[in-house]
């Protein structure tokens, strides 16, 4: 069996129980013992018993070779139950155990817990580019970078911007795409500024976006800009899956095609926000008419957010007082109880006044002045 | 003091040029995580079908991490081999997700590339296998010239992976 199985079997301890099924006349034999139960312990701690108990089957039977007889056999479990206080005692010690290594994890873990500074929220993004598809050309990459509209900073140290390998597109039911799987963290953080203009006050924050440009290089080093799109950062946390379609920029004019046909180079965008919302834009009305583009593809990423933030931990705070405030209303009871015993024990009390109060004033009506000499006789 | 559990399994690997096809796979976390138990690492077995589609290893994830902080969060690292009938193994793919941030379960896709050479090293490999990896896949990460590694887009592996997260709201995260 070790040859044809090569998975590592762990070591095994075999016990044999026999019979010796010699006739009474001869003297006993080797050949005379025949097996009747194997029981395998192996290192796991996994106990086979072949035959199993009989459990009130028929019994097995076992024939001998040289005088064909038979014999048969009942196999049963008289083995004594463990005690109670035994079975205690095992509980015991296992939940003893349990406990211990609850507390050496508990000890491993530690009780602190790295936290953005007071009225901040931290904004964490984990996410991969995934692919780019249906795009012109082949031997693509991408470009992304953060814009961060007000009062969002980053720390100095954070890569806010990345650059994917080229990839080579494969075609797959009819569309080509090409795979990036390039993965991109970033943390961000949300300030509200204490010098805000008065209608700034009730708005929502806007979250940040990331910028994506596509770009493809060939063989000859030609550079071809494929698209420009965004992906607007989610503000729910989750797992986003986040699909960007992109434009290119076209000329005006039919040379702008040929020279992106034979040499690359095509107009590219100056100011990157533009893609969005441009970020010297300032008035009412955001009007990009006149702008000549070309649809290519979409670009798919996938964004895993989280939120953090102090104010969070004090509404949980909050929670959990209502949640003693539930259980406290269960000792209220058993304060109105006490407030209903001492009630009665003060209206008892009153009524004892009062009826002292009228024996007084009975005693003190029929009391008259004593005059002098009536106690005399 | 917050602790996250990942169980799950690395289903199978499909869209791939051949078939006969193991995976070694990875768990890659910042410096405040640490592994309470499980394995970090492995390497599936070589699944051959004959008749699917895809390649199933049905490997199983299980680890415990207890973390300080946010930052870090574990990514996962794939590279997909093909073992030929003279039992070459030959690089078909590099993949790189991070693990969901959300508690539940999740079935994730994640896309491979492997690195092409020049032209008479992907005829030399179409003829003899082999064929150019990365040194080291951590560089994958970093660098401003990332652009000039030029890779080709493979097939995809398929996760399911559940999450539990312990004690993130006691720290104010919203996940």
């Amino acid at each position: 069996m070790r040859k044809r199985n090569h998975l590592e079997a762990p070591p095994i301890q075999v016990m044999y129980i026999m019979a010796d099924l010699s006739p009474a006349d001869r003297p006993a034999e080797l050949s005379d013992e025949y097996v009747l139960c194997a029981i395998k312990v192996d290192a796991n701690g996994v106990l086979c018993m072949r035959p199993d108990f009989s459990c009130g089957r028929k019994p097995y039977s076992v024939e001998t070779l040289l005088s064909r007889e038979g014999f048969e056999y009942t196999i049963e479990n008289v083995s004594k139950d463990m005690s109670r206080q035994e079975q205690e005692k095992e509980r015991k010690m296992y939940r003893e155990m349990y406990l211990r290594h609850n507390d050496f994890v508990h000890s491993c873990v530690g009780n602190e817990f790295e936290l953005p500074p007071e009225d901040t929220l931290r904004y964490v993004v984990f996410g991969e580019i995934l692919s780019a598809q249906d795009f012109e050309k082949d031997n693509l990459y991408i470009h992304m970078f953060t814009d961060l509209p007000k009062n969002w900073s980053a720390d100095r140290n954070q890569q806010l911007s990345w650059i994917t390998q080229s990839c080579s597109v494969k075609t797959v039911n009819q569309t080509e795409i090409a795979y990036f799987s390039y993965p991109f963290h970033f943390e961000l953080v949300y300030k509200k500024s204490q010098y805000s203009s008065s209608n700034e006050e009730s708005e929502l924050p806007q979250f940040p976006r990331l910028m994506v440009e596509v770009g493809a290089f060939d063989s000859w080093s030609r550079h071809y800009t494929e698209g420009y799109s965004y992906f607007q950062l989610p503000a729910k946390p989750g797992i986003h899956m986040e699909k960007a379609h992109c434009w290119r920029p076209v000329g005006n004019s039919v040379f702008d095609n040929l020279r992106r046909f034979f040499t690359g180079g095509t107009p590219e965008i100056e100011d990157p926000t533009y893609v969005a919302v441009p970020s010297t834009f300032d008035g009412k009305f955001l009007s990009k008419f006149g702008f000549r583009t070309q649809s290519t593809g979409t670009v798919m990423a996938r964004f895993n957010v989280m939120l953090q933030s102090r104010t969070f931990m004090e509404s949980k705070a909050n929670k959990r007082s209502l949640g003693s405030l539930l259980e406290s209303l269960g000792i209220t009871a058993m304060q109105a109880n006490i407030t209903s015993v001492l009630e009665a024990f003060k209206r008892a009390r009153m009524k004892m006044v009062q009826a002292r109060e009228a024996a007084t004033q009975e005693l003190l009506r029929e009391a008259r002045p004593i005059y002098k000499g009536e106690l005399d006789d | 003091m917050a602790e996250v559990h990942v169980i799950g399994q690395i289903i199978g690997a499909s869209g791939f040029p051949d078939h006969s096809l193991f995976c070694k796979w990875g768990i890659h976390s910042g410096g405040g995580w640490k592994i309470l138990s499980g394995l970090r690492e492995g390497q599936t077995q070589v699944d051959n079908p004959q008749s699917e589609d895809a390649a199933y290893f049905a490997h199983p994830i299980d680890i415990h991490f207890a973390t300080k902080g946010i930052q870090g969060w574990p990514r996962m690292h794939f590279q997909v081999w093909h073992q030929d009938a003279f039992g070459r193994n030959e690089l078909y793919g590099y993949g790189f997700v991070h693990l969901p941030t959300s508690p539940g379960q999740h079935d994730i896709d994640c896309p491979t590339w492997r690195p092409t050479g020049t032209f008479m090293e992907s005829v030399s490999q179409f003829f003899l296998g082999g064929g150019p990896h990365l040194k080291n896949p951590d560089l994958i990460y970093s660098g401003a010239d990332r652009y000039k590694l030029q890779t080709i887009a493979m097939g995809k592996i398929h996760l399911r992976i559940g999450i539990i997260l312990r004690n993130f709201d006691k720290f104010g995260i919203e996940c």
